[in-house]
């Protein structure tokens, strides 16, 4: 096995459970998740030699995935923004986050679930979703008050 | 802090269920994709396009089409090459007499003929012509600058019949998939039908006297016969697989 081929097994290893429950808000359901992954990993692996190494790895294989999950959905290929509607789960669960996060444009619902599911960094936001640092950073900030907005006046925790 | 109120809130939504199965992932990777299929035939669809340069006739540098090839698989051809007159001049300083059967190649107007994608990676045929008009040519199956490696022959003096398959029926095995290789040498044949047991049939387009593809692996294939067609459909010739 090569080096790549190492670096993305490794990934998986460390990063599975947080590309699933990350996938999930994209899939609909844990079982379609875990399907993208497996299939996003394996065309990770199979095409390893088109990583070109200007993004992170983490971010590349979770391109490859979210396009699995989308076909998956029968989603064409088009824009994603035109299509990505991250949702939690199981929103009956938390009501008051699941209200917080409907305020929020689809964008920066999945910038959300990278960083709290997937545990990306804000470079692999950035680079996962073909914007800058900077813009991970304001993004999340902006979504961070406004859940704040929406969860504090309900004293959902304090 | 915000933060801390957003772990706190994703940290109860988090499902811990570790189902991963990183063989599963392996073997998935090692089937055969609809995209790359469709990429071989595409490719081969394109080859297909200059193969009418075949029946022009002349010189059979003019018939290999394509890039140049890069200079380890240039390289590549003139080691064979000097490994072949090594042998001769081994064998006759011996005092054997060794019948050599090949022509000496011109590496340096080696070509390219087929470039099939695949799980595995690219699959190059590369050929370059001998200097008496025959061919010789190097299946590359991995990096195209040649640091992997190949495999091929040369057209001997003394070949028989219009089709010639390779290996008998693959020259090299990949982890997802055969490598199939007929060599043509009648240029009314446009492309081959192979018929394969436990396999599905395919048909290959011919490109300078080339018909390259590949199958998933997976079972015992076998190549039992292959049929050489002309652009109209009408069999050229037959070649079956001895007993």
């Amino acid at each position: 096995m090569d080096e790549r081929a190492r670096a993305i097994e490794e990934l998986y290893r460390e990063r599975y459970v947080g590309f699933r429950n990350a996938l999930a808000t994209v899939a609909g359901s844990y079982e379609g998740a875990r399907d993208a992954v497996q299939e996003g990993f394996a065309r990770a692996l199979a095409s390893r030699r088109q990583f070109r190494g200007d993004g992170s790895l983490a971010a590349w294989v979770w391109q490859i995935a979210l396009r699995a999950a989308l076909e998956a959905r029968g989603v064409p290929e088009v824009s994603i923004d035109e299509v990505l509607d991250p949702r939690l789960v199981a929103p009956e669960r938390d009501p008051s986050l699941t209200a917080a996060l409907a305020t929020l444009p689809p964008r920066r619902r999945l910038i959300v679930f990278l960083r709290y599911f997937a545990d990306f960094s804000y470079a692999d936001i950035a680079s996962a979703c073909d914007v800058s640092e900077g813009t991970v950073a304001a993004t999340l900030a902006q979504a961070h008050q406004a859940l704040a907005e929406t969860l504090e006046p309900e004293g959902a925790l304090q | 802090m915000t933060d801390d109120l957003l772990e706190q809130h994703f940290s109860r939504l988090r499902n811990p269920v570790d189902d991963s199965d990183w063989l599963a992932v392996r073997r998935r990777a090692r089937k055969p994709r609809r995209r790359v299929a469709l990429i071989a035939v595409a490719a081969a669809a394109g080859a297909l396009l200059v193969a009418p340069a075949f029946g022009i006739g002349g010189r059979v540098l003019d018939l290999i089409q394509g890039k140049p090839a890069p200079p380890a698989v240039q390289t590549s051809f003139a080691s064979s090459d000097a490994g072949r007159k090594q042998l001769f001049a081994f064998a006759a300083a011996a005092g054997q007499e060794l019948h050599d059967r090949f022509s000496p190649v011109i590496p340096g107007e080696a070509r390219g003929v087929a470039e099939i994608e695949t799980a595995d990676g690219p699959i190059y045929l590369w050929a370059a012509p001998t200097e008496d008009g025959r061919q010789c040519w190097l299946i590359q199956a991995g990096e195209a600058d040649g640091r992997a490696g190949g495999f091929g022959s040369c057209d001997g003096i003394d070949r028989k019949g219009s089709i010639r398959p390779e290996g008998p029926m693959w020259t090299d095995q990949r982890p997802s998939v055969l490598i199939m290789h007929v060599r043509v040498y009648d240029e009314a044949i446009t492309h081959v039908d192979l018929q394969l047991e436990g396999a599905a049939e395919m048909s290959l387009p011919v490109v300078s006297g080339h018909a390259l593809g590949t199958i998933p692996q997976g079972g015992r294939v076998r190549l039992e016969s292959v049929v050489g067609r002309n652009a109209g459909g009408e069999v050229i010739e037959r070649w079956t697989a001895p007993e």
